[in-house]
Order: C-alpha cells, then sequence, then structure tokens
C-alpha cells in the first residue's frame, strides 16, 4: 500500500473524526512488527467499537498468543465509528488493521470473533468496507480466509454463507493448529479448497460449505449432512483441559482512551456449576476448571508490572464460587496495598460471607450491589433453576443495608417459559419487600438516599440450554408486562429500566436461526442496519424490510415452539452438554422441580465424555 | 514531599491523546517506572501530578510539562531514564528536576506559549507584509465559541495575547510562523484562532500543516522564563 495514504488516514482523516484515539494502533504493549520475514497476517476483527472490543479477554489472549509466533503478524481491527466509516467511504479507503494501516483485504486470515447476534451486521459491513468479497462463495483464490469464532459461532448457521470456516470452543490450542496447517499448505501452494479440507480435520474446526442443509415442506430441517469425505459428522467443540497450562499472555494492550472495562482481567476459572436454565455461559462453557491461587497470582504480578493498570477484576461466569476465593483475594490485597492497586469482584453472588470479602476490598466506596435473583416468584425461579430465595435475597440485601448501602440493583428477565402476570407482578413485590427491608434499618444507622434499580430484560431462548425448544414471549405480550411493572414501580426510590424487545425478538431469530438467515442478514446491512446493538444505530423497521424482501418469517425463528426431536440447525455441533440431559432439564424445568449444583453432586450433563479421561474434576 | 518537573514532547504518535487520557497515560508509565509517587489525602486518594497546560487535540509539542510529587528521593536523570524505557511511542521525558520546597505549580506559573505553525500558502505571498499588515491593526478581532455557554460565539480582540509573531522561513509557498502567544488561567489564546484572524485579514490562502508547541513560559518581571527554569532546588 502507498504509504503516503496511511499517512493522508492518520494526519488528515483523524482529525475530523470523534475519538480520533480509537483508530492510533500504537499503544502501550501494541506488537509492531517487520514485514520481513512475516509468513502470516492475521486481522484480529472485533465487530463493534474500539472501546468495546478492547475489554474482550479473549481478543488480549489470543492477539498476543499469535503474535509470539515468529512469522504471524496479528493486529487489531474493530468496527470504525459511522463517522469515521463515512470518511473512509468518501475518501476510497478501504478497511485497515489498527497497527500497520495495512489494508486487511491481503491478509491471510480475517478472523472475527462472534460475541453477541446483534453485532452481525457490522462482520457485513466491515467485509464491505474491506473490499473482502461478503460470501464465501464469491472468494477466490489470494482472498483472505474468513474465520470467526466465540460463543456465538456455537450456532454457527446463520454466519454459513459468509464464514469460511469456524473455531468452536477454546482457541488457545486450536488457534495454533490452524496456523500449522495454514503453514504447511502455503509452503506447497495447493488450492483454497484444499486448504478448508485440511483445516476441516482440525478438531473443533467447522466449515460450512462441507455440509448440506434439505428442509422438510414445514420448513423445518430434515437433515444435515457432510457432502464431502473425511468430514466430522458431528463437530466437537475445543476445551483446555488444565488451565494452569494454558497460555495467558504475561503483557496486554493499555488504550489510551477510556474504554469499557479498562483494567487487568484476572480469569480465575471457567466454566460454570449452577446449571441455570436460561443460561447458555452456563452451558457451553463447561467444565468448570480453575486456576490455582499460585498460577493466578504469577500471571497478576507480569500484568502488573507490564501494564501499569491500578485495579485488577477477578473475571468468571460466578465469582463466589471460585473455591480459594478468600485466599486469592486475601493474597492479591496484602501484595497490592502497598502500591495502591485496588481489587474488583464482579459477578459475585451477594450474601453474609461475600458481603464481608466485599467491605475488604473495597475499603472506603460504598458504590451499588447488584442482585440477580431474574424471576420474581419462587415457582418461576424453580422453573430457570436459580437456586435463590427470597429469604436469601432479603438476607443480603439487609446485610447490605446494615452495613450502610442504600443503593442496590436487582436483575430479572420476563418473558420467561411458563411465565405468568403474577410472576412478574412478583417482581415488583420483591422490589417492596427490599425497599421495606431498607426502613428496618434505624434511621441514624442506614444510608442516605434509598435508590432501588429495578432493570429487566426479555428472555432470549439460546441454543444448548434446556430452554432451547421453546418459544420467545411475543412483543405485545412483553410490552404489556413492562407497563405494568412500569405502572407499579411508580414510586419514590424505585428506578425502572427495561429492554427493547423489538432487539430481543432479532436477537432470538439469529441465535436459534438457520443457513437461510445469511441472507436476510445481508439485506439487512444492503437497508442500512448496522451497529444493531447501539440504540441511536438500531433500524427495526429496516429489520422487517429485510425479512419480508427475502420471504422469511421472524416468528418462525423466534416464536415458533420446537418439537422435542426436531432437527434443530445446530445439532451436527457437540458441545458436551447432550442432548439427553438438556432434554431432561427441560422436562424438570417445566415441573418446576429444581437440579442441584453439580459441584456436591454430578448430575450427568455429559461433558465429562468430551475428552479421553474425562475433564471435570 | 519532594515536588519534581519534567519536560516531555509529545509527537505525533499521540497527539491525538486528550488532557484526561494523557493524565491516565502518565498515570500509569509512572506505576510501570516504580516512580515512587505521593499520594494525595481523603476518601479517594490520587497520585499527585498535574500537567501545567492543556494541549490542544492535534497538536504536537517540543516543551510540556508534568509536575509530580514524589515521597523518596529520586534524581531527575533516573526519572528520565526509568519513565521513557516504559512510555508508548509518541511521548518522551527530555528533562527532569528536583524543585524547591513549596513551589509554585506549572499551572500557576505559565502565561505564554510558544507555537511553530507550518503553513502552505496556495502561491507565493510577501509574508512579512502581511503579518506587519496583521499586527499594525488597532484590534484583532476573532470569533471565539464557548463552550460552558451552549457553544455561543463571542467576539473577542486577540492583540493582547500575541506577544510576537515572526515568519522563520520561505519557500516554495511554505512558512513557519514562530509565535508567542498568552497561555495559562488569566489569559489563553489558541493558535488556531489566531490563525482565524489571520485569515480574515489575508483571506482564505493557506491551510495550516502542523501545530508544534515549543516551549511554555513564565513572565518573570517582563522576562519570559521556560518553566523548567523556575523554582527548582
Amino acid at each position: 500500500m502507498d504509504l503516503n495514504i496511511k499517512d493522508y488516514i492518520y494526519d488528515k482523516l483523524l482529525p475530523k473524526v470523534e475519538r480520533p484515539g480509537r483508530y492510533i494502533g500504537t499503544e502501550w504493549n501494541s506488537i509492531h512488527k517487520a514485514l520481513e520475514g512475516i509468513n502470516i497476517r492475521f486481522a484480529f476483527c472485533f465487530p463493534d467499537s474500539y472501546e468495546v472490543g478492547m475489554s474482550h479477554l479473549g481478543m488480549k489472549i489470543l492477539y498476543h498468543l499469535l503474535n509470539d509466533q515468529k512469522d504471524i503478524y496479528c493486529e487489531r481491527v474493530f468496527a470504525p465509528w459511522p463517522d469515521m466509516e463515512s470518511l473512509m467511504r468518501k475518501e476510497d479507503i478501504k478497511l485497515f488493521a489498527l497497527e500497520s494501516r495495512d489494508y486487511i483485504q491481503d491478509f491471510d486470515f480475517v478472523g472475527f470473533t462472534l460475541q453477541y447476534e446483534m453485532s452481525y451486521t457490522n462482520i457485513i459491513n466491515m467485509l464491505d468496507l474491506a473490499g473482502v468479497p461478503k460470501l464465501t462463495s464469491q472468494r477466490r483464490e489470494g482472498d483472505p480466509f474468513v474465520v470467526a469464532g466465540g460463543p456465538c459461532a456455537y450456532n454457527p448457521e446463520p454466519l454459513s454463507q459468509v464464514i469460511d470456516f469456524f473455531m468452536l470452543g477454546e482457541g488457545e490450542e486450536q488457534m495454533l493448529e490452524v496456523m500449522e496447517v495454514y503453514r504447511q499448505w502455503k509452503v506447497k501452494g495447493m488450492k483454497r479448497e484444499e486448504f478448508l479440507e485440511l483445516v476441516s480435520k482440525v478438531r473443533g474446526v467447522y466449515v460450512p460449505s462441507f455440509y448440506d442443509v434439505s428442509y422438510n415442506e414445514d420448513n423445518t430441517i430434515k437433515s444435515i449432512m457432510p457432502n464431502k469425505e473425511g468430514v466430522p459428522e458431528k463437530v466437537k467443540k475445543r476445551v483446555i483441559k488444565d488451565l494452569n497450562k494454558a497460555y495467558f499472555p504475561d503483557k496486554i494492550i493499555v488504550p489510551f482512551i477510556d474504554v469499557v472495562h479498562d483494567r487487568i482481567m484476572l480469569e480465575i476459572f471457567r466454566g460454570c456449576t449452577r446449571g441455570c436454565r436460561f443460561c447458555q455461559a452456563g452451558m457451553i462453557y463447561r467444565p468448570v476448571r480453575e486456576r490455582t491461587v499460585e498460577e493466578l497470582f504469577s500471571i497478576a504480578e507480569k500484568l502488573v508490572e507490564s501494564s501499569g493498570y491500578e485495579e485488577i477484576s477477578l473475571s468468571s461466569l460466578s465469582t463466589g464460587d471460585y473455591s480459594k476465593l478468600s485466599e486469592l483475594a486475601e493474597k492479591l490485597l496484602s501484595e497490592y496495598e502497598k502500591d495502591r492497586i485496588g481489587l474488583s469482584l464482579p459477578s459475585l453472588r451477594i450474601d453474609s460471607i461475600s458481603l464481608k470479602l466485599l467491605q475488604e476490598v473495597q475499603k472506603v466506596r460504598k458504590t451499588g450491589l447488584t442482585f440477580a435473583p431474574e424471576a420474581g416468584s419462587q415457582r418461576l425461579r424453580d422453573v430457570i433453576n436459580k437456586n435463590v430465595t427470597e429469604e436469601d435475597l432479603i438476607n443480603s440485601v439487609g446485610a447490605a443495608f446494615d452495613l450502610g448501602y442504600s443503593n442496590v440493583k436487582l436483575y430479572f428477565m420476563i418473558g420467561l417459559p411458563t411465565e405468568t402476570m403474577e410472576d412478574v407482578e412478583g417482581i415488583a413485590d420483591l422490589g417492596y419487600k427490599v425497599m421495606e427491608r431498607y426502613y428496618q434499618v434505624p434511621k441514624n444507622q442506614r444510608g442516605k438516599g434509598i435508590n432501588i434499580t429495578i432493570s429487566t430484560s426479555c428472555f432470549v431462548p439460546k441454543p444448548f440450554t434446556p430452554f432451547q425448544w421453546e418459544p420467545q414471549d411475543n412483543i405485545e405480550a412483553m410490552r404489556e408486562k413492562q407497563k405494568h411493572l412500569q405502572k407499579m414501580l411508580r414510586k419514590k426510590g424505585f428506578t425502572y429500566n427495561w429492554h427493547d424487545p423489538n432487539l430481543s425478538l432479532l436477537e432470538a431469530v439469529f441465535a436459534r436461526g438457520d443457513r437461510r438467515l445469511s441472507k436476510v442478514l445481508i439485506r439487512a446491512w444492503e437497508l442500512g442496519c448496522k451497529f444493531d446493538g447501539w440504540d441511536e444505530h438500531f433500524k427495526y423497521e429496516a429489520w422487517l424490510q429485510a425479512f419480508e424482501d427475502c420471504g422469511i418469517e421472524p416468528e418462525f425463528y423466534a416464536l415458533r415452539k420446537r418439537e422435542l426431536e426436531e432437527v434443530l440447525p445446530w445439532s451436527h455441533i457437540d458441545v458436551g452438554v447432550t442432548k439427553k440431559y438438556l432434554k431432561s432439564e427441560y422436562r424438570k424445568a417445566l415441573k418446576g422441580e429444581t437440579t442441584r449444583d453439580c459441584r456436591t453432586v454430578c448430575t450427568g450433563c455429559g461433558i465429562n465424555l468430551l475428552e479421553e479421561g474425562g475433564v471435570c474434576k | 514531599m519532594i515536588n519534581m518537573r519534567l519536560k516531555f514532547i509529545k509527537g505525533r504518535e499521540t497527539k491525538y491523546i486528550s488532557h484526561l487520557d494523557l493524565l491516565r497515560t502518565f498515570q500509569r508509565a509512572l506505576r510501570r517506572a516504580h516512580i515512587p509517587m505521593a499520594y494525595s489525602g481523603g476518601f479517594n486518594p490520587h497520585p499527585e501530578m498535574s500537567f501545567a497546560s492543556a494541549l490542544g487535540v492535534g497538536l504536537t509539542s517540543m516543551g510540556e510539562y508534568l509536575d509530580i510529587g514524589v515521597n523518596e528521593e529520586i534524581s531527575g536523570e533516573d526519572v528520565i531514564m526509568r519513565l521513557n524505557a516504559v512510555l508508548p511511542v509518541g511521548l518522551r521525558v527530555e528533562n527532569a528536576v528536583v524543585l524547591k520546597e513549596k513551589p509554585r505549580s506549572g499551572m500557576a506559573l505559565v502565561s505564554h506559549a510558544r507555537y511553530n505553525i507550518y503553513l502552505r500558502f496556495e502561491k507565493d505571498i510577501d509574508i512579512e507584509d502581511c503579518l506587519r499588515s496583521f499586527l499594525a491593526q488597532d484590534n484583532i478581532l476573532a470569533v471565539k465559541q464557548q463552550p460552558k455557554k451552549d457553544f455561543k460565539t463571542i467576539e473577542i480582540d486577540i492583540k493582547p495575547m500575541i506577544r510576537e509573531i515572526k515568519a522563520l522561513s520561505q519557500g516554495g509557498g511554505e512558512v513557519v510562523l514562530d509565535c508567542v502567544l498568552s497561555s495559562g488561567s488569566k489569559a489563553n489564546l489558541k493558535p488556531e484562532l489566531m490563525l482565524q484572524a489571520l485569515k480574515k485579514q489575508i483571506g482564505d490562502i493557506f491551510e495550516d500543516e502542523k501545530i508544534e508547541r515549543i516551549d511554555l513560559y513564565s513572565d518573570m518581571e517582563g522576562e519570559l522564563t521556560p518553566l523548567l527554569l523556575i523554582d527548582n532546588a
């Protein structure tokens, strides 16, 4: 690429955009390599803004993992904010990688991480802006391979016409195996198709074009079959057996500008044993694997030294479930207190024990506490297997109020399976009981200015959960529930927030969508959809238009109850947790029966059979 | 607490970093460098550090100043060496001095700033002549936006805030203006505003290619003194 274009972008374009710091690329610990000796160029793309993407731990890990390889140069790419995009289009500038400012259309790999469904249009937009053909079928020899991974890759089908191959599961080992296959392929000067064949043999790699899908007359799927010899019938996700031996970078990029999570993220364990039935993360990230306190301490030490961050945040799905949490917290606190490095404990189930820990950790700040009962009645909490009782909640909130907290947030979902208006009213009732508990604290002892924030999101049934067969609640019903809660919570001391059901409908469509949705995605993009997760950019009408233009009904995907025997679009993907287990959990849910935390006794989800020798401890 | 003053370069790679982001960038670099920072008291202690002046986004500088407080003796050379090893490309500490007890802050001291402004003219012009007629006006009016008042505009006379403007070199339509403008809390003139007034006088016949701040000064009884030389121990 002409050197002058790079200078032009930097010196002439950036002064015209909002937050030019997004596009600089020379942050501390960013990797810049000379091109001599580079064999593979990898564009690691996060299909959202810089601020969101730079908060993502997975990207940090894989960026350094790849760059630790001498012959690989991995660079970052984020979705340019619309002001930057329109300038780029006007001046005919293609999507470039942050570090080198080279156009990514010349790279070997363009890799996307799929964190949420509503970022899919940004993928189409980024490919277009990059000048890379948007569809797999349009790509020719010399074009980059467009790949994807991340939690949404477990139902890869809506993107199957766009992505050449998916990498399922944890990437630390698999990514390097794929790179090795590529090296061999490149040396031999083979064809594009041949690389896809070779890479499909790497465990966890899914090449959608090697599978045929046939449909029944009622539009459900009849079968999903490999159309090539040697391609696995079921693609198994990858797991790292021992997290203590897994790669973890000893440095991380320190952004110049403020990003969403601007701190050291110390991943204490993967997976979750709670078994909440609505939670996809709880199923797909199994099994639970902890890092040892020693390993975590050693990672923390290196990251503190190399980043200069003033805060360490313990990262996991449920911090309180880490078996040596107090030991770890105490060790980190005593080591870093003198350096004034703070510790934060998100995703912590609040109870009297964890409160004590929080008190120690957050010595001065009495910021808000967050509780997630998820449903308003005990009956519904049993259905979703959220093993929290009203008594638990009131006790924990009460303990917090006794300590002087006066700002609490309560998270719920509406539209959960079997929900009635009574359950919805239970949300408000619970809010009032929490309020009541606050006023039981003597006036001179309680924190001032009670504020109870109640947020309700709209339930989206997800693949690989016991609710994967369930219909989503329709938009009118959800709006009615939201209005009802609005009325009930119109009182001083309460703040009520709710999610847009229109957006949740689209999430539901793409979460459980099939191959036929790729064209809807492209059409929506043509109609101007991008940054759908951002209120100010979300164009619901355009989306409805896109569905109509493609002759596809969103209701078929979002609102339809599936038969238990239906071939689901992701039935050729194996995440370890078995269909048998999901069915049994589904049946129990409908009967309101709970399932124990599998730390106490194995509940037979199937994950232990994924790898030879088992993976559960 | 021991006070130190650091003079640093903000180069091309960091010219888009805003004041607040630069503060955070230095906080983290100071940590990486293990500079024994002193902390403020109160509920939310923060490291003792302050810039003498905010630099506009998009401008580079050869002379920015950061005052820091440390609670252990450390030499200027040591600070320079340790910080430069851990600063991102585009930031470089040029000098660091220990200040006398209870020094005046850089922020309170600064009264003027020197800028080099690189201009490209559409055609050859007599820049000396232009500057003479520009400075000979009784009032030099410029329209300023007021961010704190809903961006309402106000016309002001900037002449009292221009201490000096001269052309450093000329040829092929390129001119470098070397100017000293008021800077700081009492009076502050951004170079961009001065250029706006110049355009009004001589026509929209140039583009500014680059604006670089050269140094910051304090008016010591009429004499402009670089901040680095004031209140040294």
